[in-house]
Order: C-alpha cells, then structure tokens, then sequence
C-alpha cells in the first residue's frame, strides 16, 4: 500500500556518489542503503519571481519502495511516498 | 563520448525556440560538438544565417526542419544533400501550402516520392510513434515505424529517444528502444533543443504566452513540463542515456551522413531567348551599342571612348558573376512597362551601371557622376539588386507580367522576417507576465530609458519586492526579445525567379493573393546566399507624373517627353531654392524644404546632396549639421584624417552616401573595397550581433597597421556605425533626383495639372490634400467646388482651375462617382429629385454632397436641400404618392457652419480658409499669424492657432515630435508660413489626447536659426473646444 509521508516525517539526509547521484538515505537515525534508482524525474514549480525546482527519485532500499526528493533550490532532501 | 545535436529550433520557429542561431553555434562550439543540426518548425528560415555563422564558430551546419503532418504529429528530417536539401524543401512548401497562414499540415502520401537525401527521426512526443505509445497503442506505433522504414529506408529512419527529466521518459524511452529493435531500425538521442542555456526556459515559456496570448501562469500544459530543453553537453547526454550509449555514438553517425551546405552564388537564371548563335554577353554588347546615340545623342570622340571601355568594363565582371540573363531579364521587365506606357524609373545601386542606362532600366548616366560600377556588381560582392519603381496603381500589371512569363512556381516573393522590438513588445510582454493593465498604458511613456526607469516604475508599481522583480524580468525580456523573429511576411516588392522551380532551392509560402508565394528567405538571406532580386516597387510620384503628362496631353495635345529634358532650368532651382516645394517627390517635408533657403540649389548634383542629408544614417551621424556648417562657412572643411579627404570631398568631409563606407575603409584601414561594402552591410542588418565587434576589430587594426591614431580609428568606426542604420546610395541618390527635378518642372510649369494629379493619388509627399489645395490656391488657381453636373470621379483642370472630383466627398466611394456620372450622361441634373431618381444614391451620400457645395448651381440653400432630401426620398420610394411638402423657412448655413460642414466632408474647403472665420476673436485671444510670426524675435513668447497639418513623432527623435499648423495668411503670400512646432516628449505627454485634434492653438516661444523659425511648445489647445465654449 501507498504510504504519505507528512511533512514533519519527510526531512532526510542523503549521500552522493561522484556523479552527485544519492546511494544512501538516512531517516532519522537509520541509514538506508539504495539498492537501486528506477526513474528520476525533475518537476519546476513556483513563479518566475520565486522559481522551485525539485528532482525526483524512485529508489528501491531493503524492504521498502520510496519517492524521495531533492530541492534544488535549498538543497533539502526528503521523503514523499513509501510503497511496501 | 561524442555528441551532436540533431533536433534544435532556434527562434525561427516562431514564437517557440529561444535562441538566435548564432547563440546556438556559440554554445555549440563551446560544448566542442563537431556539428550541429537546425530543424525549425516547418521552415528553413534560419538556414542562411545559420550557415554563414557556422562558418563563423567553426561548428559543421547539418540542415533540417520538423514537419507537421496532416494528422498534427512531427517528424524530424535532416538533410544528407542536394537532392535532400531539394525534397525538404519541396515537403516544407507542400506543407505550408496545404494549411492556413502561420500552420502547416504536410497531405498525406506527399512524403513518397520525396524523401531521397532525407534521414528522419520519429519526433518529438508530438511524433507519430511516441504519440502511439504514449495513449498505451502500440500496433499503431509499429505499423507507423515500419511504415517510416519502408519509406526512407531502414538506414535512413531512426527512432529518436528524449531523456528531459520528466516522470514517463525512462518508460516511454524503454517502449521506443524495443519498438526500434522490432522494426529492426536503430535509435538516437536528441535533447529537442529549445533554447541555447540552462537559463533559456523563461524567455521560452515567454514566447509561447505571446504566442496563444495567454498569461505565463496560464499556460499550463502549453509549457514546457521542464527546464531541460537546452544544448547538452556529451557528458550531460551520456548521463541521461547511460542505459543506452549507441543513442549517443548514433548521433555522430548521422552527423557524418549529412554533408551538405548552401552553396553560395546566384541562382539559376531562367535563359532569356537569345537571337539565334548569339550568347547572352553578346546580345547585351549589342543592345548596348545600338543604344549608345539615344543616350549620348552628341557625345564627343573622347566622351564614346569612355562609354565603349565602361561597356567592355561591366560586361566582363557581368559575366563572371554570371548576371547576364539578370540583366536581360530586368530588360525585359522593363520593355513591358515601356509598351504598356507604365511610368518606372530604375533606382538603387543599380544605377551605377551604364548597361543598365543604355538598356533604360535606370535614368542616371553613371560616367556623369563618376558613380564606381563595382558598388552593384563585383566578384567579391557578386551580385546586386535593380530596384525599379513602377507607377503604384499599374504595379500589378508588372507582377502579372512576370507570372506569366516566368509561371508560378518559378517566381515568388521575397520574405520579410518580422521581428520584435524593444519598446513595442513592451506592452506585450508586460500582459503575459501579469502585469496589472492599468500600469500598462504608461508604459512605454515611462520607459524612455531603459535601467533607470525600471526602478521608477517598480517604485509606481507598489514598491514591493516582488513587483519589482517583475518589472525587472520585463525589461530582461524585451532586451531579449529584441531583433528576435516573430513571423514571416511580405518584402514590399523583393521577386526572385529562378530556372528550376523555386522549392528546389527554397521553401515558399502561400501569400493572401491566389498564387502568389513567398520564399521563406528574406533580403538579408538572399544577400547572403549571393541570390538576386528584383524589387519591384510601387511609387506614388510616378502616377502623379504619369497623370500630368497625361492631362496636359489631353488638355493642349502637347506630348511632352523627358528624353531631351535639360536638368538645369533656373526658374525650377529658384522654386527649390524658395522651398516651394509642396507636392515635389523628396523635398517637400518640412525637414528636407527647411534646408533648401540654406542650401540654394542650383545643380543636379545639388538636388542629389539635398535628398541624401535627410536619412536616418546621416543624421544619426550628426552629418547634416555639420554639412550646413561648412556649406555656409561657419566651420572650415576638415577631415578626421587626411586620408579620408578623396572619399569624403564631395559632401565637405561629411559622411553622406553608402559608397562612402567602403572609401573610408579603404583609405583608412587598408580594407579592399568589397570588404568596406561586406562591412557596410553588416553593420546595417537587423541582427548584426558579433559582427560588430569582428569589424571593429579588424577597423581598428587596420587603422593601426597605416599609423592612425586609435582615438581617431575609434571615431571614424563610431560614425560608420551609426551611419549603417539607413542611408542612400549615391547612384540611387541621382536616380531620386531625376524624379524629383522632373516633378518640380511639372509643377513649375503646369501648376495645375501637377497639383491635379497630386490631389488624385493621394497619400503622395508629406502633405495632404488641405495643404495642395491651399498652395494651388496661392499661386492663383482657382479651386472650384465639387459640381455634381460638372465634376468627374476625380479632379480636373477646368478653365484653368481645379475642378474638385467626387474622389473627394466623403463616403461616396469610386462607385458612388461612377453611379453619378451614369446617371448624367450628358443631360445635366435639374433638381434633387431629378438627381434622386437617376441615381439613387443612399441619403447619406447626398447628404454630403449637400453638405459640401456640390448642389449649389439650383441656388437653393443647403440647410433647405437637406431639408426636402427626406420628402424626396419618401416620395420617390413610395410609389409617387405625393406629399404635401411641408412648409418651413430654414435659415441659411452660416459661413461658419459652411466652412465646419466642408472641413467635414472634403477635409478643406474649396473656397475659404477655415481659420479665417476665427480670425475676430482669435485677434482678441492675442494669437499672432503666420505671417506675422516671421517678424517676431528669437525667444519671444507667442500664442498662434492654425489646422493641423502634420504631426510626427520620428524615431530618430527621440521623443520629440514636430507639428506643422496652417492659417489662411498661408495661401495669400509669395512665400511660405506654415507654423513648424516643436513639442517636448513631457509637453507631448501632458496633452497627448489634445494634439491629434484639427484645429489647435498653441503657446510656446520662438526659436529662430536664420530664416528658419520654430515654435517650442509650452501649452496646447484645443480650438475648436475653446471656440464653441465662446460661442464662437
């Protein structure tokens, strides 16, 4: 089932590969390892006054399916969905 | 990795891509891609600049375009060669020609038969195969693939793969890559490049806002779904495609198919027939030879010397540029015009060949100007243009002429790339960015300096951050936007002809007239590529020349011919020199007539220089003020370098004509002569870009290398700059000339028919009608009123007047006249209902005619013949019945209302000055006539009235505008009073809704220069408004 994640549960860290690709995500105090990226999509948003651009992530890691995002304008990383 | 893009719109796909091609190259070159491939939408409108500028950065052009299709889809073509170059754009004018204005739908099977030296890629996600897969239909995207395949071949089809970051593209690029495995065709990645940077997005979204009018924020699925559109590098490529690497190295693969590159040289020339054995070179020598006594009917053993060696001259270069059946087919031009007795008169650089003097295509005999043949034509310019004029109202025969001749699909029109400006887009942009339209009116008021007057504005507009952030991408894009395509158009009288038929060489489009195309390459193109044109333009003077010659034929029998014309009557200088010049072809607007008293012609040569000083090139660069300067000895002749004194002598030191750019070059930076003109024209494109700055570069180092200063290099360069806007050339300058002495003959000696015919081709000159009648009526010709028993359609010459024609009653119209003179035959109109039922004209068009005079032989008043116009119609309808007429004593119109009335209906009056009936109380108010205001001092404060006669607002002038008012005292004088105001952009501002009106008073002060005066305008009336409040 689709699991939302609320926005007080999204916050993550990542870390990048040299390619600036995300092999590990760390939510909360638990690391999790990617196993694999199956798409990445980049979504604009905002206004021209205030642009947003976000780059989307469907991962696989041990257990779970995700859709985690990356802001690239604030550089905030974060968890949208989950599937089990 | 290597990479090439093969799929890039620049912005010649109107109001989509982002980017000049230039930039496109640029960015290409700096990615280091080997090639680049340009495929706008169902064009190849970019391809010549695109070519010259890839030459430019060193990256290989490949040539493509992306073809709509009947259904809606795309589909990407790139050319191989020649022959491919040949079939996209016979497919591309297929296309437009089977869709409306601005679209274009390619029939369906039009591609058999049509795609040799064609490579196609499946498209975008509008292509026929992505569209399939993506509504889930993936038999009809095989059945299309193998179809594709069938048709360009499997080696020549390839399925294109995206990767633009969006959600489905992973998936939609799995479905393409095993569809292509199944059809047994390869892939290849393009990125459908719509914008030169990462940054382009913005400017993007922007065009297509303008494009479906839309607010940006309401564009919704019309945007782009992300910022990826730009000109990836190989490794950003390789990245996205990392799955699919041959996507990549196939891009390379393509790009080295595609060899082909626009051959520069003149078109193929249909051949004009040749008397038989006779080669074209030949049959011109002889023309030439056989109309050597016509021209130079006494010319000296040493003068036909001269002419022999010139011949021999122009003949040799005319045929290594392979221009003779050009020539020849101008010639024939020509002759048919001469047949069918159509007025034309050869201009442009064309003017410096003798061959074209001796074949009477042009009427400027080059060896008396010691015009430089080399200016038309010359190895390294190749070839020129001929511009001929035609008389405007018998243009179409020419056309005709040249359709039938040549046939349809050998001759088109020149394209015209519009483009964006600045300042007029303004407005636009400001709607699609959300703007607030009550801050839009102001706009382009406020806006008068870019930089500074955005923070104004953001001020005006709230203040808030990001308002001003708004305002600030406002002024971004409209500096953007500037020269950037906006649509094709019309060439106002470019044709190029050539032998095969024209899509085999370029792309047409379908013009509003039945068959009649447009070529998708405008005049910048075509100088490019080395192409020839013939302009074939429309020019009101030769009507009216026409129609006065042929008045005074039919009036006295007098043919008048201009063959043995001497350019050298006094009495014609003196006229010119009086600035009695309204109705005179280029020196009757108040800028060129106001420095006539100054200049005093008393040549040709004079006439020459008097048409050249007012363009925007010479007074860009400030030339006019110094020539007059000089000419009247205020400052002393001098040169900027002493090598500059034989190309410039001829104007005092001032730069003044085209050719002189490429003297000075010459003299100054050590360029060959066709350079200085390559430069010339370069700096006078409408997208000059970098070229500027190549020029300069090499100006300024040429400069150097003959020991000139930098500060002097820099100076000349600077002048030539802003010279290259607009400016004529000398050989075109003469034939000008010829019309306009030939004009001012007419006028100085048959006054009336000139003015005749000046009233009956109007809009010609500067003035209007109110204004020829009034200077007609000053020389004493009587202005007799329209005459519904007397009149014809137009003016006439009666008994020495001017008899006014119904082509001046409002709302009558050219079938209302011809109802009229029906119905009259030779039994004249006795009453108004006589008049009624012979002609049956709406009541509104009696009305006029009521109201303008044209009833006044019946003596009965004109308030009491619109009075019985009812009653007559209603009797006249209704069977005969007769009505008792009622009774009732109307007074007559006073000489106010008359004037008002006629000011209405004919825009003058015939016999009265509308001012003059002002005159009592204007005296009062303290207003001061034209004729008075001659005697006024330089600074005196003055109030003066007058109609409005002219108001322009030049672009050079930057803001300012000129008002030209007129009272009676103007037509009772030997000289000229017209009141010449000057208005502030902030004057002009404050009372913009007042100044367009008729009758106008203004306060403001004198401004004398010799026997010149202005006034500058503090304050502006309205009369009429200030009269009726007096009950005036």
């Amino acid at each position: 089932m689709t699991f939302t994640v609320p926005a007080e549960f999204q916050p993550i860290r990542v870390r990048l590969d040299e390619g600036s690709r995300p092999v590990a995500l760390f939510w909360g105090n638990v690391e999790y390892p990617i196993e694999r990226i199956s798409n990445r999509y980049r979504v604009p948003s905002g206004s021209l006054e205030e642009p947003e651009c976000h780059d989307f992530y469907e991962i696989t890691t041990s257990g779970w399916l995700m859709r985690i995002y990356h802001n690239l304008q604030t550089d905030e990383w974060g968890i949208e969905e989950l599937w089990d | 990795m290597d990479y090439v893009e093969l799929h890039t719109h620049s912005n010649f796909s109107f109001l989509d891509g982002a980017s000049h091609p230039e930039n496109l190259l640029q960015r290409a070159a700096e990615l280091k891609h080997s090639a680049l491939a340009l495929t706008d939408h169902d064009n190849v409108s970019g391809a010549v600049r695109f070519s010259q500028a890839a030459k430019e950065y060193g990256v290989r052009p490949i040539f493509g375009a992306e073809i709509t299709l009947h259904d809606g889809h795309h589909l990407l073509l790139l050319v191989k060669n020649q022959t491919g170059w040949a079939n996209l754009c016979t497919l591309v004018t297929l296309a437009q020609h089977a869709a409306p204005k601005g679209e274009a739908k390619l029939p369906a099977d039009a591609l058999k038969g049509h795609t040799d030296g064609l490579i196609a890629l499946s498209g975008c996600r509008k292509g026929a195969i992505p569209a399939a897969l993506l509504r889930g239909d993936r038999r009809a995207a095989l059945a299309i693939a193998q179809r594709c395949a069938d048709l360009f071949g499997k080696e020549n089809f390839f399925i294109e793969l995206h990767n633009h970051l969006l959600r489905d593209d992973k998936s939609l690029i799995r479905q393409l890559v095993l569809l292509a495995k199944q059809v047994g065709v390869e892939y290849v990645a393009t990125n459908n490049v719509h914008y030169a940077m990462s940054d382009g997005h913005g400017l993007q979204d922007l065009l297509v806002a303008i494009k479906h009018k839309l607010k940006i924020e309401e564009l919704r699925h019309l945007r782009r779904p992300s910022h990826e559109y730009y000109l990836k590098s190989a490794d950003e490529m390789a990245v996205l495609f990392e799955d699919y690497p041959l996507a990549i190295s196939n891009t390379v693969k393509i790009a080295e198919q595609c060899r082909f590159d626009l051959q520069h040289g003149i078109q193929e020339m249909p051949a004009y027939p040749l008397p038989d054995g006779m080669t074209a070179i030949a049959y011109l020598r002889q023309l030439c030879l056989e109309a050597i006594s016509r021209r130079y009917p006494n010319a000296s053993p040493d003068l036909l010397d001269r002419i022999h060696q010139r011949i021999e001259h122009e003949l040799s270069i005319i045929a290594q540029t392979h221009s003779e059946h050009y020539y020849l087919l101008v010639w024939g031009i020509c002759r048919f015009a001469q047949r069918q007795r159509i007025w034309y008169n050869g201009r442009g650089s064309g003017a410096n060949s003798i061959v074209a003097y001796l074949l009477f295509i042009s009427p400027v005999d080059p060896l008396q100007y010691n015009l430089v043949f080399e200016r038309f034509l010359s190895p390294e310019r190749q070839a020129g243009d001929f511009d001929i004029d035609f008389e405007s109202g018998r243009r179409p025969e020419i056309i005709a002429y040249l359709f039938d001749k040549y046939g349809v699909d050998h001759a088109a029109m020149v394209a015209n790339v519009i483009t964006f400006k600045a300042r007029s887009s303004l407005r636009d942009i400001a709607k699609r960015l959300g703007i607030p339209e009550d801050a839009i009116p102001s706009l382009r008021a406020e806006l008068d300096l870019f930089e500074q007057d955005i923070r104004k504005n953001s001020g005006l507009a709230g203040g808030s951050q990001a308002k001003g952030i708004t305002w600030r991408y406002l002024i971004d894009f409209a500096g953007q936007l500037h020269a950037f395509p906006r649509h094709l158009g019309q060439h106002n009288g470019g044709f190029v002809i050539t032998r095969k038929p024209i899509h085999h060489y370029v792309a047409t489009e379908p013009t509003r007239m039945k068959d009649r195309f447009v070529i998708q390459w405008d005049k910048d193109s075509i100088g490019d590529m080395g192409w020839v044109k013939v302009d074939i333009l429309g020019l009101k003077i030769l009507d009216v020349i026409a129609e006065t010659l042929r008045r005074i034929e039919e009036r006295t029998g007098e043919q008048i011919s201009f063959d043995n014309l001497r350019y050298d009557d006094p009495k014609v200088y003196a006229m010119l020199t009086l600035a009695d010049t309204i109705g005179v072809f280029q020196l009757d607007s108040r800028a060129q007539s106001q420095n006539l008293p100054f200049q005093r012609p008393k040549k040709f040569a004079d006439i020459v220089i008097a048409i050249s000083l007012i363009r925007p090139g010479p007074i860009i660069a400030g030339t006019v003020h110094a020539y007059f300067c000089r000419l009247l000895g205020q400052e002393s002749v001098t040169y900027l370098h002493p090598s500059l004194k034989d190309a410039l002598a001829d104007s005092l030191g001032t730069l003044l004509w085209q050719e002189q750019v490429a003297l000075v070059a010459h003299a100054l930076a050590g360029f060959t002569l066709g350079e200085g003109e390559q430069m010339r024209r370069s700096l006078g494109k409408k997208y000059a870009g970098s070229e500027i700055e190549r020029w300069e570069a090499k100006f300024i180092a040429g400069a150097a290398a003959r020991g000139v200063s930098d500060e002097v290099a820099h100076k000349v360069f600077e002048q030539i700059k802003a010279f290259g806007s607009y400016a004529f050339p000398r050989a075109h300058a003469a034939a000008f000339a010829v019309l306009v002495y030939q004009s001012a003959w007419l006028k100085c000696y048959f006054p009336a028919d000139y003015a005749v015919a000046c009233l009956n081709n109007m809009p010609v000159g500067f003035w209007g009608p109110n204004v020829v009648v009034s200077d007609a009526r000053r020389r004493g010709i009587e202005i007799l009123p329209v005459s519904i028993n007397k009149s014809g359609a137009k003016c006439a010459v009666e008994n020495g007047g001017i008899r006014l024609g119904f082509n001046y009653v409002t709302t009558l119209g050219d079938t209302g006249a011809a109802k009229i003179e029906a119905a009259r035959g030779s039994q004249p109109f006795v009453d108004l209902t006589d008049f009624y039922k012979r002609t049956r004209l709406p009541e509104s068009q009696i009305e006029n005619l009521i109201i303008c005079g044209a009833m006044e032989e019946w003596k009965v008043p004109r308030r009491e013949l619109l009075w019985r116009l009812g009653t007559v119609a209603a009797q006249v309808n209704q069977l005969g019945l007769v009505f008792e007429e009622e009774l009732v004593d109307l007074p007559p119109l006073t000489q106010a209302e008359k004037l008002r009335a006629e000011l209405t209906v004919l825009g003058f009056s015939p016999d009265d000055h509308v001012m003059a009936h002002y005159r009592d109380w204007l005296n009062k108010k303290g207003v001061t006539t034209s004729e008075q205001l001659k005697r006024c001092r330089d600074g005196q404060k003055v109030r003066i009235a007058g109609v409005s006669m002219v108001l322009q607002r030049p672009p050079t002038a930057k803001g300012f505008a000129f008002l030209t008012l007129q009272d009676e005292f103007f037509a009772e004088k030997d000289a000229f009073y017209m009141m010449d105001i000057i208005i502030s952009p902030k004057v002009y501002d404050a009372h913009h809704r007042i100044v367009r009106k008729l009758l106008l008073a203004v306060d403001g002060r004198v401004q004398k220069r010799g026997n010149i005066i202005n006034i500058i305008a503090e304050r502006i009336y309205d009369l009429q408004e200030r009269a009726n409040a007096s009950s005036v």
